[in-house]
C-alpha cells in the first residue's frame, strides 16, 4: 500500500521547514516501526506552503509479536501446598489466561512466573491514521500560533490536509480541518484546486503542473544552477552562498533568477556592508568581477513568472538602493572620526549590571590581554603593544552607525575602519579575529595578537558571569557562556598554548570591578566549568574515563591532551595495563588513605619525604627506588617532547619492580619509620605515573 | 493614484467586507496598534473588524524630512479582523489588487515575522508582505495583548501608506508623493515634520516631559483602579509617547530604558486586564452567538 499525506498551510517560516519535514518522516517510520508495519521508501516534499510525505510498500498488516511478560517470583506465586496464591491469579486474569497456562521463567535474579502476550498486528490503516492523527503536535516549532476560535496550535494556519492510504481516506483531522483528497498550488500561477484520487498519483508531477516544485532538492538545484547562470551571463563570477540557498529554497514555491545591477558607485563602502545589506536583508546573491571586486549585479529568486520582469527587477533594484543609500550615509558619517575616538562613547553603553558600561570592559580586556601576551608570547616583544591597542579598540566599533544599521558587522566594520585609520595591521585584524571562533565550524583565532584579545574577551565575559551568578543550568545559557569556553578551549588547543588556567581566571578575577572577583569559589566555580566543557569537547574523540585520566594531570597542559589521549588508549591495548593499572590504583588508594591521616594529624606528608635507603627491608624496595629515579629524568624530556607513547613505555617498564614490591612487601610495615620510608617510596611511584595521567581512572576488566 | 485616493479606496474595500470605518484616535501613538480600537478590542471573545487610517508619532525616527522614507510622523493603514478568518490572506491580496497591484505583474511574498511589542506586552506571529522586494505590509496574527493571551484570535493588517503609495505612484520620496492633484504630500506635511524634528531632537524640554510622563502614570494608575478603563489607558498611551520624545531627546540612558517600557507595560497591562473584566461584567454583549457567549462568560452565569 501507498501513502500520501500532506499538511496544506498559509507560508511557513523558511528556517523551520526542513526540521518540520523531517519530524514528519521521523513519526511516521517510528510510529510503523512501533506496530511492527513494514514499509518501503519514504519521500519527503516540502514548499512554503506544505509539508508532505510520501511512503511506498506500507505492508496491509503489521506482523504479530509474541512476549514473555513477567510477574511475581514463584515464592509468592505459590503457596506452600503449591497452590497458586492471589498474586499468581492476578497476574493471569491480568494478562488474559487461565493460571494454568504460566510459565516458569528461570532469571539471573531467581525464578518467577511468566505468561506468554501475543499482540496480533494492527491493519496499516489503523496504525496510520493514528500515527498522522498523532503527528500535528509532534513538531518542535519555535513558536507556534492560533488562529480564529481555535486552541490548536501549529506554525501558521493550516487550510488542507490529504490523507490517502491507495485510494481510502483515512479519516484525519486538525484545528477542524477534516482530511481530504484536494490541495492547492502556486498561489499566483494557479487556481483551483489539485485533486488526488490514489496515494500512487504523481503527486510532484501534479503540482509541477500548477508550478510548485514540491522537492527540496529539486527547487535548491534549480536555484543554485539558476543564480549561476544568471550572474554569470551579467558577466559576473558567483559567489557561491549555499546557507542562503537554504533559506530561499523555502521561500520559493517556484524559483524563477533573476538579475539587476546598481550604481558602481556604492562599491566604495566596504564589500561586507554591500553585501550583507543584500543577503540578510534582501537574500540576494552576489558575484566578483574579474579582479577579484563585487560586481555591481544582485541576483535574486522570484517566486513568479511575470509578463515584464522589468517591472519585478526595477522594484528590487529601488529597495537595494534605498538600503546601500543608508549603507553609505553612515558609513560616510562613520567616518568622520576615528576609531579611537568612539571609546569614549562607549561609557554611555552598559554591558552589564555591577559589570560597567563597555568601555570598561574594554579596559579589563586590556589589560587581560596585555597579561597574556608576556605570558605566553614572551618572545615577540611587539605582540603586547599590539594586543594592547587591538584591546582598547575593539568595542569601539559598537558604537558605530553601520553597526548600528548592520549588528552582525561587528568586528568586521572595526577591523576596516582601523586600517583605514592607519593602525598597524596585526591590531586591525585582531579586532575582527577576537570574535572567533563564532560557531563549531569556525576557526579560532590565529596570530598571537588576535590570540591574546580573544581569550582575554572570553575569559571576562565567563568570569564577569559567574561572578554576578549568572551560572548556565540545564540548557538555560542566554549569556552563551559555553561557546565563550569552548572558544578558549579550542584556541589553547589548536594553538597550541600552554597556561596556568587558575592562575589565570584568578587574575581576571582580581581586575573585576568592587568586590565581584571576591565571590567565593569564583576561581574553582569557573574553572571547573571550563573543565567541563573540555571533558566534553575530548569525550567527543576519545572513552570519558581516558579523557578524565588525562585532564586530571594536565589542565595546564591543554595542548599535550589529545596525545595523552592518543597514547593512553594505546597502552591500554598492552596485555600488562590491567595488572599495571590495578597497582597504580593500589598506589593512589594508600597514598590518599595516609596523606588523608597525615594531615588529619598535622603531620609532613610521608608520601612527599626523601625515600632512604637505611630504612630498606628487601632488596625489592632499593631495585624500584633506582628504578623510579633512573627513569623520571627520561620520563621528564619525553612528556616535553609530547613523545607519549615512548611515556607510556617508560611506565610500563616499571612494572615487575613495582609487582615485585607489592608481592614481597607490606607497606604498614610495624616500625613507623620503615612504613613512613615506603610510603615516600609509593609517593615516588604515584609522581611518577602523574606526569602522564592518571590510569586509576582507567576502568579495567575485572577491576 | 493620489495618497488621499489609497486611503478611500483602502476604506471603501474594508467597509464592503464588513469593517467599521473608524477614523484616528485623537491621542498621539507610536503605531495603530496603540489605538484602543485595536488595543483594547482584540482582548475578550467580541468579534469586531474595524479599519481606520492612523497618524503615527516615532520622533526618533525624525529626520528633518530629509531622509526619503524615514520619518517623524507618518500614516498607517490598519486593519483588524477578530476573530481571523480563514481567507484573510485572500482579503488581503483582494485590497492590494483594489489599489492597483496586481499579482501577476508583481513578485508577492509572505516573508516570517513574528512581531512584539514589550510596551504593550503583546506579541504575535506573521509576515511581512513584500512587494518585489520591498516590505509594504505588517501582517500578524495576535496571540496575546496586555499580556493577555486572545481567544478568539485577531488578524491585524497594517500597511505602509506612503511606501505603497511611493510604489504606485513610481517616486522615490514622501515629499514627492501626490496627495491630491494640487497638493504634494510636502505641502501636507514637510513643515511639522522640520519643526517637529528640531523639537523631539532639540527643544523638547526633558523636565517637563519628565513630570508629565510621571503625571501620566499616576492619573492612569488611578483611573484604572477605579475602573475608568479607557481613560486611564489614554493616560497610559500619553505616557508613552512622553517616553518615546525623551528617548529621541537622548535623555533616557539604555538601563533606565528599560525600566520605562516597563512602567508602560504595567499600566497597558492594567488596562487590559481592566478591560475584559469589564466587558465580561457587561456580559460581552457584542458577542452575538449565545452558546458562545455563555460559554465565555464562564457557563451560565450570563446577566
Amino acid at each position: 500500500m501507498k501513502l500520501l499525506f500532506e499538511i496544506g498551510t498559509e507560508e511557513l517560516p523558511a528556517g523551520e521547514i526542513d526540521t518540520a519535514v523531517e519530524t514528519l518522516a521521523r513519526h511516521l517510520i517510528r510510529a510503523c516501526a512501533d506496530a511492527r508495519l513494514g514499509h518501503g521508501e519514504v519521500q519527503t516534499f516540502a514548499t512554503p506552503r506544505r509539508l508532505a510525505v510520501r511512503i511506498h510498500d506500507i505492508a496491509a498488516v503489521g506482523e504479530a509479536s509474541e512476549e514473555t511478560a513477567l510477574g511475581p517470583a514463584v515464592k509468592a506465586a505459590f503457596d506452600a501446598e503449591g497452590r497458586p496464591t492471589k498474586a499468581a491469579e492476578g497476574f493471569a486474569r491480568g494478562k488474559g489466561i487461565a493460571v494454568e497456562e504460566l510459565l516458569r521463567v528461570v532469571t539471573s535474579k531467581g525464578e518467577y512466573i511468566g505468561a506468554v502476550v501475543r499482540e496480533e498486528g494492527k491493519p496499516a490503516a489503523e496504525v496510520i491514521t493514528a500515527a498522522l492523527q498523532s503527528v500535528f503536535t509532534a513538531f518542535a516549532w519555535k513558536r507556534s500560533m492560533r488562529w480564529g476560535w481555535g486552541t490548536e496550535q501549529f506554525a501558521r494556519p493550516i487550510h488542507t490536509i490529504i490523507a490517502l492510504l491507495d485510494g481510502e481516506l483515512l479519516p484525519v483531522s486538525f484545528a477542524g480541518v477534516e482530511a481530504g483528497r484536494e490541495t492547492f498550488g502556486h498561489r499566483f500561477l494557479s487556481s483551483g484546486t489539485i485533486r488526488f484520487d490514489h496515494a500512487a498519483d504523481d503527486y510532484a508531477e501534479k503540482l509541477r503542473a500548477a508550478h510548485v516544485i514540491a522537492s527540496v532538492d529539486e527547487r535548491k538545484s534549480a536555484i543554485r544552477a539558476g543564480v549561476d547562470a544568471a550572474l554569470r551571463s551579467a558577466g559576473g563570477i558567483p559567489i557561491v552562498d549555499e546557507g542562503l540557498i537554504d533559506e530561499v529554497v523555502h521561500l520559493v514555491e517556484w524559483p524563477v533568477p533573476m538579475i539587476g545591477t546598481f550604481d558602481p558607485k556604492y562599491t566604495e563602502i566596504p564589500r561586507e556592508v554591500l553585501t550583507t545589506s543584500m543577503r540578510t536583508n534582501q537574500r540576494y546573491f552576489a558575484a566578483e568581477t574579474a579582479d577579484g571586486k563585487l560586481a555591481n549585479l544582485f541576483c535574486f529568486v522570484s517566486n513568479m513568472i511575470v509578463r515584464d520582469p522589468a517591472v519585478v527587477v526595477a522594484g528590487n533594484g529601488r529597495v537595494l538602493v534605498a538600503r546601500l543609500e543608508d549603507a553609505r550615509f553612515f558609513f560616510k558619517e562613520d567616518r568622520k572620526r576615528t576609531l579611537d575616538s568612539r571609546r569614549v562613547d562607549l561609557e554611555r553603553v552598559l554591558y552589564m549590571d555591577k559589570l560597567g558600561s563597555v568601555a570598561d570592559r574594554a579596559k579589563r580586556i586590556e589589560a587581560v590581554a596585555g597579561h597574556l601576551a608576556t605570558l605566553l608570547f614572551s618572545d615577540e616583544p611587539a605582540v603586547a603593544a599590539h594586543a594592547t591597542r587591538a584591546a582598547q579598540l575593539c568595542k569601539a566599533d559598537l558604537v558605530s552607525g553601520v553597526v548600528y544599521q548592520f549588528p552582525e558587522l561587528q568586528g568586521t566594520i572595526g577591523r576596516a575602519y582601523a586600517a583605514a585609520d592607519g593602525e598597524a595591521a596585526e591590531v586591525a585584524e585582531a579586532i575582527e579575529a577576537h570574535y572567533q571562533p563564532k560557531g563549531a565550524n569556525d576557526a579560532p583565532p590565529a596570530s598571537p595578537v588576535a590570540i591574546c584579545v580573544s581569550l582575554a574577551d572570553k575569559l571576562d565575559t565567563l568570569v564577569g558571569c559567574f561572578a554576578l551568578g549568572l551560572i548556565p543550568s540545564g540548557s538555560a545559557d542566554p549569556y552563551a557562556l559555553r561557546r565563550s569556553a569552548i572558544g578558549i578551549l579550542r584556541t589553547a588547543l589548536d594553538r597550541n598554548l600552554r597556561f596556568d588556567l587558575r592562575a589565570l581566571i584568578a587574575v581576571v578575577a582580581a581586575g573585576l570591578p568592587g568586590d565581584l572577583g571576591a565571590r567565593p569559589n569564583l576561581v574553582a566555580e569557573v574553572t571547573e566549568f571550563i573543565l567541563d566543557r573540555l571533558r566534553n569537547l575530548l569525550g567527543q574523540e576519545s572513552p570519558t574515563d581516558i579523557v578524565a585520566a588525562v585532564v586530571a594531570v594536565a589542565e595546564n597542559d591543554l595542548p599535550s591532551l589529545r596525545a595523552r589521549a592518543v597514547a593512553l588508549n594505546a597502552m591500554r591495548m598492552n596485555a600488562d595495563f590491567d595488572p599495571l593499572a590495578a597497582a597504580v590504583r593500589r598506589v593512589v588508594n594508600i597514598l590518599k588513605k595516609a596523606d588523608e591521616e597525615d594531615l588529619a594529624a598535622g603531620r609532613t606528608l610521608a608520601s612527599e619525604g626523601e625515600v632512604s635507603p637505611a630504612y630498606f627491608e628487601k632488596n625489592c624496595e632499593g631495585s624500584l627506588r633506582e628504578a623510579v629515579c633512573n627513569t623520571l629524568p627520561s620520563l621528564d624530556s619525553a612528556v616535553a617532547a609530547l613523545r607519549f607513547d615512548e611515556v607510556a613505555n617508560l611506565l610500563v617498564g616499571l612494572k615487575p619492580g613495582i609487582d615485585r614490591f607489592f608481592d614481597e612487601v607490606m607497606v604498614n610495615a610495624d616500625d613507623p619509620m620503615v612504613r613512613q620510608n615506603r610510603l615516600a617510596l609509593l609517593g615516588l611511584i604515584r609522581t611518577a605515573f602523574m606526569r602522564f595521567a592518571d590510569i586509576s581512572r582507567i576502568q579495567t576488566q575485572g577491576a | 493614484m493620489y495618497f488621499q485616493d489609497l486611503i478611500l479606496t483602502l476604506q471603501s474595500y474594508w467597509a464592503a467586507r464588513g469593517c467599521v470605518i473608524q477614523q484616528p484616535y485623537d491621542v498621539e501613538k507610536g503605531a495603530g496598534t496603540f489605538n484602543p480600537a485595536t488595543f483594547l478590542r482584540s482582548l475578550g471573545p467580541e468579534p469586531f473588524s474595524v479599519a481606520y487610517v492612523e497618524p503615527c508619532r516615532r520622533p526618533a525616527d525624525g529626520r528633518y524630512g530629509e531622509n526619503p522614507n524615514r520619518w517623524g510622523a507618518y500614516y498607517q493603514f490598519q486593519v483588524l479582523l477578530k476573530p481571523s478568518p480563514k481567507d484573510v490572506l485572500e482579503l488581503y491580496l483582494g485590497s492590494l489588487k483594489a489599489v492597483g497591484i496586481d499579482p501577476e505583474v508583481h513578485d508577492i511574498r509572505f516573508v516570517e515575522d513574528n512581531w512584539e511589542a514589550p510596551s504593550q506586552g503583546a506579541w504575535g506571529l506573521g509576515w511581512e508582505v513584500w512587494i518585489d522586494g520591498m516590505e509594504i505590509t505588517q501582517f500578524t496574527y495576535f496571540q496575546q495583548v496586555g499580556g493577555i493571551p486572545l481567544r478568539p484570535v485577531a488578524a491585524e493588517i497594517t500597511y505602509g501608506l506612503e511606501r505603497i503609495c511611493m510604489y504606485l505612484q513610481n517616486v522615490e520620496a514622501f515629499v514627492d508623493l501626490r496627495w491630491n492633484e494640487q497638493y504634494s504630500y510636502a505641502d501636507i506635511h514637510l513643515q511639522a515634520e522640520v519643526e517637529f524634528s528640531h523639537y523631539n531632537f532639540d527643544e523638547a524640554d526633558t523636565e517637563l516631559l519628565f513630570k508629565h510622563f510621571e503625571d501620566f502614570e499616576r492619573e492612569g494608575t488611578r483611573l484604572l483602579a477605579k475602573g475608568l478603563v479607557i481613560p486611564g489607558y489614554d493616560c497610559c498611551m500619553k505616557a508613552s509617547h512622553c517616553f518615546n520624545v525623551l528617548d529621541a531627546r537622548g535623555a533616557i540612558s539604555v538601563t533606565e530604558r528599560q525600566k520605562y517600557i516597563l512602567r508602560v507595560r504595567k499600566m497597558a497591562r492594567t488596562a487590559a486586564e481592566s478591560h475584559v473584566e469589564k466587558r465580561k461584567a457587561l456580559g460581552f454583549p457584542l458577542l452575538r452567538d449565545e452558546a458562545r457567549r455563555i460559554e465565555m462568560l464562564g457557563g451560565g452565569d450570563a446577566q
